[in-house]
């Protein structure tokens, strides 16, 4: 009896042995694979996205009298549409070639939505535009995703496939982000960004409105002796307009006679911090890639008018949603904190331009 | 959802059946044996319920299902209603005239998520 235990004991002490042997060995290649293993899974769940999101733009362009037979086609080759930066070497000028590519590629999405989906009507037309930036959002972090994947494979790099491992958590709140905005894009729901343009919707609720270029709606509003020139995109399609060039414009006419210049918009906010808090701040209020802010901050410095700036804060995933019940609620504290603000740093007779900058989805004017 | 039950119960008849067999067997002689059955057995307990989570989390995240409304006011009294959202609504959109005289429009339209139901403490 005691013989078979004994056997029985070097038996498990010789497997124990090898064990520890593997796992010194290969621990490196065991943590490898398991890194694998788990990009594996979430490039899959990014691929089934990227087939959602095509399947969702080649239904809504179906549902929109597209004829086309090898529509899945010129879908892959929307889905991969890029737009080349523009030289930054010689910086002279480098705001009005983005400026240029960014209009070029608004125009072309246009076209193609319009060949695309010919029966849909302007607000359609630009709700579509807004799932297709989505879609290509969600295709380039999976295009980018399987690229280190493939490249930390073929390279046996150790480095790449962990650095991509520990991006995922960060990377897939994005791509989660635009791929559940697809569905509110597709139904024109207002968006969390849209606080901007509701605030100045309601500042210019009762007053004419007057359609300038670029999809961009202004109102003259008598407040309290003061002159409000309200701004926003042309909703209630998904739109952003350009507020810069208008407000470029508006201070031009008025000889720089503006005696302030308030923006809102709608601004990340930091984990921790509560969603719907406004904060009061000084500067040009839009995330646009460069263009609008460079003009606002360009015209308000050249005729020194003081840039106040509003932010509702906001979580990625709410500002590219739905609007939630506490974003939406802000919207009437904004309103009232800019007319304190005009009460407290504007006398009257001053002309003050008020813009609520953000995508105008699902808000009218 | 389907294959996580089927999942579940499989493995939990498979204890069953081990803890069964175990009873009933005379394992006087043989304590090593009897050592890596109980072990067989507590990682089965550990898998189902692992499985029991999963299954719960993901319940969760089916049934959590967003809800829009719309908030409608009027222009001249305190008049509001709020109804579910309707296909081509859009904020500040006139849908009719107000019993006072005032026009009715879309002040609001916004979305909740139902609150996640409190979780057993396991699962925390």
């Amino acid at each position: 009896m005691n013989g078979s235990v004994e056997q029985w004991s070097s038996i498990y002490y010789m497997l124990s042995l090898l064990a520890f042997m593997f796992l010194i060995l290969f621990n490196q290649r065991i943590q490898v694979i398991m890194w694998l293993m788990n990009i594996t899974r979430v490039l899959k769940k990014l691929e089934r996205m990227v087939d959602e999101c095509r399947s969702t733009l080649i239904n809504t362009m179906r549902k929109y009298g597209c004829t086309l037979e090898d529509l899945n086609y010129t879908i892959n080759e929307l889905l991969e549409f890029y737009v080349i930066e523009p030289v930054e070497r010689d910086p002279f000028g480098v705001i009005r070639r983005l400026e240029h590519l960014i209009n070029l590629q608004r125009g072309k999405f246009r076209e193609i939505v319009g060949r695309l989906a010919p029966k849909a009507d302007d607000v359609t037309r630009k709700n579509i535009e807004n799932m297709i930036e989505a879609s290509i959002a969600v295709n380039t972090l999976y295009r980018i995703v399987r690229h280190f994947f493939i490249l930390g494979k073929k390279t046996k790099s150790m480095l790449i496939i962990a650095q991509l491992e520990m991006a995922l958590p960060y990377i897939m709140r994005f791509a989660e982000a635009y791929f559940n905005a697809i569905k509110v894009f597709s139904q024109g729901k207002p968006l969390g960004d849209g606080i901007g343009p509701l605030v100045a919707g309601k500042l210019m609720l009762n007053a004419e409105k007057k359609v300038v270029k670029d999809d961009t709606v202004i109102a003259e509003v008598p407040f309290e002796g003061r002159r409000l020139i309200v701004i926003k995109a042309l909703g209630p399609g998904g739109e952003v307009g350009k507020p810069g060039k208008v407000i470029e414009e508006l201070v031009e006419e008025n000889g720089g006679k503006v005696a302030r210049i308030i923006m809102i918009d709608a601004a990340l906010k930091l984990e921790g911090e509560k969603s719907g808090d406004v904060v009061e701040g000084i500067g040009a209020a839009i995330g646009d890639p460069g263009p609008e802010k460079f003009r606002i901050e360009e015209v308000a410095t050249r005729y020194n008018i003081p840039l106040d700036a509003i932010i509702i804060k906001e979580s990625l995933e709410e500002a590219v949603g739905a609007m939630k019940k506490e974003i939406a609620e802000a919207a009437q504290r904004v309103v009232d904190r800019v007319k304190e603000l005009i009460r407290e740093r504007t006398k009257e007779g001053d002309i003050v331009i008020v813009a609520g900058i953000g995508n105008t989805m699902g808000i009218g004017q | 959802m389907r294959k996580e039950a089927l999942r579940t119960f499989l493995l939990s008849a498979l204890i069953a059946f081990l803890l069964t067999f175990m009873l009933f067997t005379p394992w006087e002689q043989d304590k090593e044996a009897r050592l890596f059955f109980k072990l067989i057995i507590l990682l089965l307990m550990l898998t189902v319920l692992l499985s029991y989570v999963q299954s719960i989390k993901q319940a969760e995240r089916i049934k959590r299902v967003e809800l829009t409304y719309t908030v409608i006011r009027c222009s001249n009294c305190n008049y509001k209603l709020e109804r579910e959202y309707r296909e081509g609504d859009f904020v500040f959109k006139r849908v009719g005239i107000c019993q006072c005289g005032g026009s009715l429009y879309i002040d609001m339209i916004y979305t909740i998520k139902p609150q996640r139901p409190s979780k057993p403490w396991l699962l925390r």
